[in-house]
Formats: C-alpha cells, sequence, structure tokens
C-alpha cells in the first residue's frame, strides 16, 4: 500500500515537472509585448540564433562553416549595431525555416524569405532589404518557349523544379501545375542533377540563385529566362510573431544602415541590386491584410 | 504554437494519400528483399574464393552504411551512368537492397542448420544441384526462419519515411510539405507517428496469425517440429563469424 | 585545384566524423541504460512498471526513428520542452535503439534456464542478488552479438540527424555539395568513411565477445 502512494506521490511530479515547463514557456511568450526586453536578452546571451538555409548568394557557408552572404552579412551589420555581436547560424531546408522560427530552434530568420502575404501572417518581417526576380532554369534549348508558370501548367510533358517550401511551389500550383508535375528541390546541386537527368525539365528559383548555379556548372549548358508576369520579390528578415518590439528595432538600425551606405556595399559585395527595394514597403507587400 | 486539431482535419486526406505510397514502397521493397537476400545467401554458400570475397563483401558495405546515403546514390549519382530510375523506384531498389543484406543472413542461418546428412542424402540420392536446394534444402531452412523474417518486414515499414529525403511522396513527404507550406510541423508529424504505430501493430498481429497458422499446419498434418530451432541470437553470431574483411 | 577540393572535403568529413562518433558514442550508452531498465522492467513483479516499460518498448519500435527525431526537434518545443539540437539527437536516437535493446534483454533473459532461478531460490538468494550474480552474467553473453548490430544500427541511423541541422558527415557532405556542386566526392567519402566506423563497432563487439569467454558463446 505504501509502495503505491509512493508510486502515485513520483507520477504526481513528474506530471507537475513536466507541466510547469510548459507554463513557464506559455509566460514567456506573452511577456515580450513591451519595448523588447527580448533584445535585451540577445545582448545579455551576446549571440542571436539565425535561421539559414544554405543557398548561395543569400546564405554562404564556407569551407570553415564560417556564415556569410548578403542575407546573413547585413543581419550581422544591424544585430551588432543592436549590440548583438555574435551570429549562430541554425542551418536547415527552406521549407522548415518558418516551422523551425515558430518552434524557438531560431530567434530570426536571415534575409531570403521573400514577404508574401501568407507569410505575413505567420511571421513578422522586417522592412524589405534584399530584392530578386524568380526564373526558370533549363538545359540549353529545351523548351525554348517557356516563360511563364503558365506556360509551365499548359505543357503536361515538362516537370518542373521547385525549393521545398518556397514562394515558387505556391506560385507554380496558383499557376495550376498539377502536384505530380511540381517536385520538391531540397538543395540547388540537387536542382541541377535532376535538371540534368531529365527528372524535371524547369528548375525555377531566384535568379540570383539561379544564376550562381549556372556559373557553378559552367561546363554544362543551361539557360536562365526570368519568370514573366511575377513581380519583382522582395525578401525580408522575419521574426517571431511575438517578437514585433525586436522586429521594430531592428528596422530602425535597418534604416540607418540604409542611409549611411552600410546597406549599399554589402549588397553589392554579393551581387545584389541595393536600389531595389528602395522602393517597396512591408505593407504593400503583405498585401490586404494588416501584416505582423 | 499549441496544438491545432483543424489541421489534422487538412492534413488527413494527403496523409493517406501519402500511406499508399508507403504500402507499395514497403511490400515492392520487401518482395526484393526477400528474393535478393536468398539470392545472396545462396552465392554466398556456394561460392569459394574471390567471388565469395566479393559477395560477402560488398553485402558487408551495404549493410555497414547508412541507408540515407545509398538512396542519395542512387537517385542522384544513377543518373551519371545513364539510369534513371523514378524517385519511387530509387526508394524501393534501395530499401529492397539494404533489406535484402540482413534477410541473406536470416537465410542463411536457416541453411546452415540444416545438419550434413541432409546434403548427403541428397548426393547419394543423385539428387541434382538444383533439385537439392529446390526440394530439399530451402523448403526446410525457410520454415524455421518466418518469424524472424517478418521482424524485418516490420522494421522495413519503419525506414520507408527515409525515401521522402528523395521526393517520394509517402507519408513522411505529404507531411513536411504540408508542413513546409503551412509553417508547422506539430500535427503533421505526430499524425504520422501515429499511423506508423498503428500500422505497426497491423503487421505485428498479422505476423502473429502467420506463425501461429504455420504451427497449427504442422500439429495437424503431424508433423512433430523437430527441425533446427533458430534464435535471433544465432543469427546475429552468424553476421559476425564472416567479418574477416 | 583537386587537391584543393581534396583537402577541403577531408576537412569538413573530419569536422563531422566528430559529431557522428559523439552521437553513435553516447547514443549507445543511452541505449543500453535503457535496454536493462525497460528490458528487466518489462518482466518485473509490478504492474505498472510492466505497463510503463511496454507502452515505452511499443512507442519507439513503433515509429520510425526518422520522425521521433523531427518530433523531438520540431514538436516538442510547442510543449515548451526546447531541447538542444544535440540532446534532441542523442535522445532520439538513444530511446529509439534503447526499446531494441529492451526486447533483446528480456529474451535474453528469460531464455536463461528455469533451473538457474530454481537454484537462486534455493540457496535463498534474493531477487537482486539472483540477477546479479547468477542470471545477468549468463544472459549478457547472449546480447552482445545484438547489442553490436544496435549499434550499427545507431551509427547509420545517426545520419539522419544532418536534417535537424546537427553538423554529422551527411550534413558536412551536403554542405560541401551545396558549396563546389560536386556531388559523387563528397558521398562516395560519406559511404567508405561510415563503412570504416562499423568495421570499428565490429572488431569492439568481437573483442567484447572474446573477452566475454568461449564457453558462454554456445547459445
Amino acid at each position: 500500500m505504501r509502495l503505491l502512494s509512493t508510486k502515485i506521490l513520483t507520477c504526481a511530479v513528474i506530471i507537475g515537472v513536466f507541466f510547469s515547463f510548459t507554463r513557464q514557456s506559455a509566460r514567456s511568450q506573452t511577456a515580450a509585448v513591451s519595448d523588447s526586453p527580448q533584445l535585451e536578452a540577445l545582448r545579455k546571451r551576446g549571440y542571436v540564433r539565425l535561421g539559414l538555409s544554405n543557398e548561395p548568394p543569400w546564405t554562404v557557408i564556407d569551407a570553415e562553416g564560417r556564415t556569410g552572404g548578403a542575407g546573413p552579412d547585413l543581419t550581422r551589420a544591424v544585430f551588432q549595431r543592436m549590440g548583438v555581436r555574435e551570429l549562430a547560424g541554425v542551418l536547415s531546408t527552406f521549407g522548415a525555416l518558418i516551422p523551425g522560427l515558430l518552434a524557438r530552434r531560431s530567434d530570426a530568420i536571415s534575409s531570403g524569405l521573400f514577404i508574401r502575404p501568407g507569410r505575413c501572417q505567420a511571421v513578422a518581417f522586417s522592412e524589405p532589404d534584399l530584392c530578386d526576380r524568380e526564373a526558370l532554369l533549363m538545359k540549353m534549348g529545351d523548351h525554348p518557349t517557356l516563360r511563364t508558370y503558365r506556360d509551365v501548367a499548359a505543357d503536361a510533358s515538362v516537370r518542373i523544379g521547385v525549393p521545398a517550401g518556397g514562394t515558387e511551389q505556391r506560385e507554380a500550383q496558383a499557376a495550376g501545375v498539377p502536384a505530380d508535375r511540381l517536385l520538391p528541390v531540397p538543395d540547388g546541386p540537387s536542382g541541377m542533377i535532376m535538371l540534368r537527368a531529365g527528372r524535371i525539365q524547369v528548375y525555377s528559383l531566384p535568379a540570383s540563385s539561379a544564376q550562381h548555379l549556372a556559373d557553378l556548372w559552367q561546363g554544362q549548358k543551361f539557360s536562365l529566362v526570368l519568370v514573366g508576369g511575377t513581380p519583382v520579390m522582395c525578401a525580408g528578415t522575419a521574426f517571431r510573431p511575438d517578437a514585433t518590439a525586436l522586429r521594430n528595432a531592428y528596422d530602425r538600425v535597418l534604416a540607418t544602415l540604409k542611409s549611411d551606405g552600410t546597406y549599399d556595399r554589402i549588397l553589392r559585395a554579393h551581387g545584389f541590386d541595393p536600389g531595389l527595394a528602395r522602393g517597396h514597403t512591408r505593407r504593400e507587400l503583405c498585401g490586404e491584410e494588416a501584416p505582423l | 504554437m499549441t496544438w491545432d486539431n483543424h489541421f489534422i482535419i487538412l492534413i488527413l486526406p494527403r496523409l493517406m494519400k501519402g500511406l499508399q505510397i508507403t504500402l507499395i514502397a514497403t511490400l515492392c521493397s520487401f518482395a526484393l528483399a526477400a528474393s535478393l537476400g536468398l539470392v545472396i545467401a545462396i552465392l554466398e554458400k556456394t561460392t569459394r574464393g574471390i567471388v565469395h570475397f566479393c559477395v560477402s563483401g560488398i553485402a558487408h558495405f551495404i549493410r555497414g552504411t547508412p541507408l540515407l546515403v545509398q538512396l542519395f546514390f542512387l537517385y542522384y549519382l544513377l543518373p551519371y551512368a545513364n539510369i534513371t530510375l523514378p524517385a519511387l523506384a530509387c526508394g524501393i531498389a534501395g530499401l529492397g537492397i539494404h533489406y535484402a543484406t540482413y534477410l541473406s543472413n536470416v537465410y542463411r542461418s536457416g541453411i546452415e542448420a540444416i545438419p550434413a546428412l541432409q546434403w548427403e542424402a541428397c548426393t547419394s540420392c543423385n539428387l541434382t544441384r538444383f533439385q537439392t536446394w529446390r526440394y530439399i534444402i530451402l523448403p526446410q531452412a525457410i520454415r524455421p526462419v518466418i518469424p524472424v523474417i517478418g521482424n524485418y518486414f516490420i522494421a522495413l515499414i519503419k525506414e520507408t519515411p527515409l525515401l521522402s529525403s528523395i521526393s517520394v511522396m509517402d507519408m513522411m513527404g505529404e507531411a513536411s510539405i504540408f508542413g513546409d507550406m503551412h509553417y508547422r510541423y506539430l500535427e503533421p508529424i505526430t499524425m504520422v507517428g501515429v499511423l506508423f504505430l498503428v500500422i505497426g501493430l497491423l503487421a505485428r498481429g498479422a505476423m502473429i496469425l502467420v506463425t501461429t497458422s504455420l504451427s497449427a499446419f504442422r500439429l495437424r498434418y503431424g508433423k512433430p517440429d523437430n527441425g533446427p530451432k533458430i534464435s535471433e541470437y544465432s543469427i546475429e553470431m552468424d553476421s559476425f563469424r564472416d567479418t574477416v574483411l | 585545384m583537386t587537391g584543393l577540393v581534396l583537402s577541403d572535403l577531408a576537412r569538413s568529413i573530419l569536422h563531422g566524423l566528430g559529431i557522428t562518433l559523439l552521437l553513435t558514442l553516447s547514443g549507445s550508452a543511452l541505449a543500453f541504460v535503457c535496454a536493462f531498465v525497460f528490458g528487466l522492467g518489462r518482466i518485473s513483479r509490478w504492474r505498472s512498471v510492466r505497463i510503463f516499460s511496454i507502452v515505452y518498448i511499443e512507442i519507439f519500435r513503433g515509429t520510425s526513428v526518422f520522425v521521433q527525431v523531427f518530433w523531438l526537434y520540431y514538436a516538442l518545443p510547442a510543449f515548451g520542452l526546447l531541447l538542444s539540437p544535440l540532446f534532441a539527437g542523442i535522445l532520439g536516437l538513444g530511446l529509439n535503439v534503447g526499446a531494441y535493446g529492451a526486447e533483446v534483454v528480456r529474451s535474453a533473459v528469460q531464455a536463461t534456464g528455469q533451473d538457474q532461478y530454481e537454484a537462486c531460490y534455493a540457496l535463498n538468494l534474493t531477487r537482486y542478488q539472483s540477477y546479479r550474480y547468477i542470471i545477468l552474467p549468463q544472459a549478457f553473453p547472449r546480447m552482445l552479438p545484438v547489442f553490436g548490430n544496435n549499434m550499427v544500427e545507431l551509427m547509420k541511423a545517426s545520419s539522419i540527424v544532418s536534417l535537424i541541422s546537427l553538423a554529422d558527415i551527411t550534413f558536412q557532405a551536403q554542405q560541401f555539395r551545396i558549396r563546389t556542386g560536386e556531388t559523387f566526392l563528397p558521398f562516395a567519402a560519406t559511404l567508405i568513411v561510415y563503412f570504416l566506423l562499423y568495421l570499428g563497432i565490429l572488431a569492439l563487439v568481437q573483442a567484447a565477445m572474446r573477452a566475454s569467454g568461449p564457453k558462454s558463446m554456445k547459445v
């Protein structure tokens, strides 16, 4: 009898410990509405965990494991001005970036996520910083008439590869490409091999990434066309929905970087056009519904 | 982020679609594993010298390296040799070959448990090699290892999610695409886990039925089960025996 | 040029090897503990302990290790528990393989002859004494080869942690691919390194089997 009660007590303690964990996280989720205690916490910790997906030139990881590329370099510059010195990369596939952020695996996602209405409801974007067009990569001379996702949808012999979870996937879906001709691609080299092997006929991704891959595979002939009928896409740094205060602080520093020339220098170093983002705002890119 | 039942309803139809692929992949790769495994076991038994060394060396290599990387190899590198299989076929081939090397061990234990007397009897009855294997050795070798083969079948089911990494749209593939598009993995992955639990339990039940009906068969036809008893240990022991690579 | 690429690859793989080894060793240690705790728990006198062990074994054997690691990394934080990637990886691998090990421990203990238990009873040994000095020393050599195979399985399964941003061998090979566009080289090197690890584990287990004495090798 006494044994039984001891066991029940132990169970109760274990359950209690578990729930106290759960409660604590719930409290920390609601606590940060006022003026960025999150930034204070990051400063104290000394580094920010940045969600990354390895896709040059947006994000470049070198042989030593150092993080570079347009997105992280810009984010690093902003956070350094905010008093957070170090940057710890959390690498994942592109599609896992937002789920990882929401699961608290990272504090922010390095620029590379295009600011689109659907995403604006899931994460808090900074003002746009890196802009690019969508492109189609294909074997030279193959399907010379393909220009838009609608063309892809109309030609039943064409399978299109898209970054899993990327804007391209949604756009192609919206244009009517059926699921069996829409293949998720985990990373650039895989996409190129799939293209070469004929698993896909077209590989759609941002123009700068496409250009990088075409250069890397310079021995083989690939042609690159910009997708017709889609606007210039602008990406921003993404924060958790409860971290709008941190995001606002980030925006203020980003604005000063844009005016003092640091922003232009970083973007030019990685081949991005600093002029493009200046024409856009988060409010406009997020569309009808109010962004977070 | 908290649990949201709304997503369950959204994702269930897609998971059911993925379930079909999972089942196809499981059954096809198991069929491949079961037959190829037997071939490897017979080859290992009947060859000598350099051929034997190659066969068991390759089997060890496949058994000793991760299926994930093998799948990458089949999917991304086989096209360089002008062999471009569809994703599902790559997955089935990878899974089937990987498990064939496990099953060859199981078959071999069954074969080696057969007393030398049986082989000698075959020789004295003037049976051809084919007849010996087909009518005498294999029927006796396979029956006692069927429960162990069943265990490997259940293990194989649970390896299928790896196929999603080469863009096969099995349950895991559907779940992760759904997660990518709706920014949450909590419900999709949990549901996949629950479904695997159910499938695993069903498969286990089916295995128990098969084994009991096998022993019932023996009882009914009055054949005392005096064949070799083969435990999991003796098979595992065997897999270590020839590792003098 | 190629020399540079090769040394880059070797460095990447070496970096990854550390994580893979760490995962394999600590995962195996956890699996070993789980195997004994839950394997003996499965045949415990107390009903609640038995049920708890069975639930653990069924859940972790019943779902894929891939799903489990993914769940620990992405879904568990929703319940307020944020494990570091390394800890999530070790926990996922260890708990999964531990569940398989528990069944090994149980069947090895149960395979010990009834006469041994009766002898313990006759000698008036306590339950702890009979397991510690009589049953387990006989059952352990029977478990060893299966544990060896489980360790190999764990080492191979560790390649999936590359999907939860742990920089193991497979992860490093993937990053190398993205950096250089080479595919054959990193994958081939990865396979070879895993195979060497496999041979290492086999040698380890064989040494352990030899150490546990030739007469106890009989099954």
